[in-house]
């Protein structure tokens, strides 16, 4: 009898293991499909991606597709891809340095001068304007730096998405620095370091975590944006990644092969940089928005 | 130097550590609030040179308007189903990784993919993958038998707004999720042996002990959802531009063709506002969620 109940018991553990693999499989799947699919068209030639019902498998994988995306022939068009590139490298990298150079100084100060007149209004301020970037401003913004003349520059876009990514790095980098001990930063003192040398010598090197973070969720943010480089960017030379990927989707519903590798190469930096920080960037970002 | 003087000098420093975030944000995301209020008193056409002070006549006219009804509407579908969705498979996939088994790790990692993938590219591989002929989904369906023809995901004026906040709910569940499984971590063990000794069955375990737990995470996780839903332009309009004719077009997107295909910017800043407003709310309720954190600052 005993036995038995072992045995049935071992059953069930056995089913709701299978079961767990079960879903467990249905949610990476449906999480990475797209990804995959892109992946798979991205190597189907000019013919095969127009097959009913759509090949799981290429017939004969080409690389030429890639080439093809940056050669232009079969869309007797030639974007520079290259010059998207560096262009959002340049507006995602400097939005990047700047935004975690501020919102380390104003998170450290945020953390440690709490008898601040006023302190807490401003905290509130970056709080609730994190909410705001969106397509709510995508109108004032444009005209604002129409009016400045930062409007179709990268410079403009740089700052743009700079403010837009500090309200959230501030606070978090805030939280980053609160956890710290005090009594490092005391120590510290007594051994004669003013309060500036303290927080560059001592306190930001052991928070190097909390600044790529901060520096990630700001380049992440960059590289991804689509509106307002949309409204801003005329000049075609301008293009980020995501402007000029945009603009190429949205003239075409033919050239799905070459659109899918476009969109590849957007991601992929993106995907890798994130698999190789991926435990301590998701758990920077959540323990961020609990901690509001 | 009186003492006064010094802490005064020291507190100055102290500002300079903390005041340039908040002018950056001030004039980059303050004042363009104000500088559309303005605008949207006037009638700025981005073609037609003449700019007159019109009043309230624009809002006049929106209020009139029936398609935009139509476009609130969607976007009171888009907002309210968009969070009730992302909420709970958020809570259910934080449920399930909250599960012990192998590569638990590795689906954690691999769900926030599309959390991480830019919304131009996940647009685009659904709008490809949703495509009616050509689509992988169809043929999918097909394969498993759930469907015997294909459907025109995104030509059937009754589905496409679906269809697209089901993309918009695939690209944040993962954060919910997420933050629903830190939150279930945090949960001291000793609440569960003690609801397991009173017998409390699997049901009345989650309902009495684990819900309450979640009760904060589920709070900020819903507000921090319609706020990026109502922030999500790049979805629809990489995957359908609002169409077929408005059935999928949800308030940013009639903000960006007011003004960039219809050229009006003043009646665009009145849109803004509206969608503003209400964005505005949930903002303010977020902050008095969290008021009990302030008291610790």
């Amino acid at each position: 009898m005993k036995h038995n109940n072992y045995h049935r018991q071992s059953f069930a553990h056995k089913g709701k293991k299978v079961l767990i693999a079960i879903v467990a499989i249905f949610i990476v799947t449906v999480t990475l499909l797209p990804y995959i699919w892109l992946f798979i068209t991205s190597f189907k030639d000019y013919k095969e991606v127009f097959d009913v019902p759509p090949t799981f498998i290429p017939k004969a994988p080409t690389l030429s597709v890639y080439k093809g995306v940056f050669t232009g022939e079969q869309l007797g068009r030639h974007d520079p891809w290259l010059l998207f590139f560096a262009n959002s490298l340049i507006v995602a990298g400097g939005a990047a340095l700047l935004c975690t150079l501020i919102a380390s100084f104003a998170g450290y100060g945020f953390a440690r001068f709490t008898n601040l007149k006023g302190g807490v209004l401003l905290l509130i301020l970056i709080l609730i304007s994190q909410m705001f970037p969106g397509p709510s401003l995508l109108i004032p913004v444009y005209s604002m730096l129409r009016r400045l003349a930062l409007d179709n520059t990268r410079l403009g876009l740089l700052i743009l998405y700079t403010s837009f990514a500090l309200p959230f790095t501030t606070w978090m980098s805030m939280g980053t620095f609160r956890n710290l001990p005090q009594d490092l930063e005391d120590a510290a003192k007594i051994d004669g370091c003013s309060r500036i040398q303290t927080f560059l010598r001592i306190v930001l090197p052991i928070s190097k975590l909390g600044l790529v973070t901060t520096a990630l969720f700001a380049f992440l943010l960059s590289w991804s944006e689509y509106p307002f480089g949309l409204v801003l960017l005329k000049t075609q030379s301008k293009h980020t990644v995501a402007v000029g990927l945009g603009a190429y989707l949205r003239e075409f519903d033919v050239f799905w092969n070459e659109m899918a590798a476009a969109t590849v190469l957007m991601s992929f930096p993106l995907i890798l940089i994130f698999l190789l920080v991926q435990k301590f960037f998701v758990r920077g970002l959540i323990e961020g928005a609990l901690s509001g | 130097m009186p003492p006064s003087f010094i802490k005064i000098k020291q507190n100055l420093f102290q500002y300079f550590y903390i005041l340039p975030p908040v002018i950056i944000i001030i004039t980059f995301i303050i004042i363009p609030i104000f500088y559309a209020v303005d605008l949207s008193f006037y009638s700025v056409h981005l073609i037609r040179p003449v700019v007159k002070f019109v009043g309230v006549e624009n809002f006049r006219q929106i209020l009139k308007d029936n398609t935009f009804w139509e476009i609130f509407s969607n976007s009171i579908r888009w907002i309210g189903f968009g969070t009730l969705g992302t909420l709970l498979i958020g809570l259910g996939i934080g449920l399930f990784l909250n599960l012990e088994f192998r590569l638990n790790s590795l689906v954690r990692g691999l769900i926030f993919i599309p959390w991480i993938m830019p919304e131009v590219c996940v647009a685009f591989a659904w709008r490809w993958m949703l495509n009616s002929e050509m689509g992988v989904v169809n043929e999918i369906l097909r394969v498993l038998k759930l469907i015997s023809q294909y459907i025109a995901w995104l030509a059937n004026p009754n589905m496409v707004l679906y269809v697209c906040l089901f993309v918009a709910i695939w690209r944040i569940y993962p954060f919910i999720a997420l933050m629903i499984l830190a939150t279930l971590h945090g949960i001291p063990r000793e609440l569960y042996e003690a609801g397991a000794v009173d017998g409390a069955n699997l049901w009345q375990r989650f309902y009495y002990l684990t819900l309450p737990q979640l009760r904060f995470a589920l709070t900020i996780g819903a507000l921090l959802t319609i706020i990026w839903l109502m922030n999500s332009f790049t979805t629809v309009f990489i995957m359908t531009e609002g169409g077929p004719r408005h059935s999928s077009e949800i308030l940013p997107v009639l903000i960006y063709k007011t003004a960039f295909q219809a050229y009006r910017l003043s009646r665009a800043s009145a849109l803004s506002l509206i969608n503003f407003s209400i964005l505005l709310i949930f903002s303010l309720i977020y902050l008095w969620v969290f008021r009990k954190q302030w008291r610790r600052i």
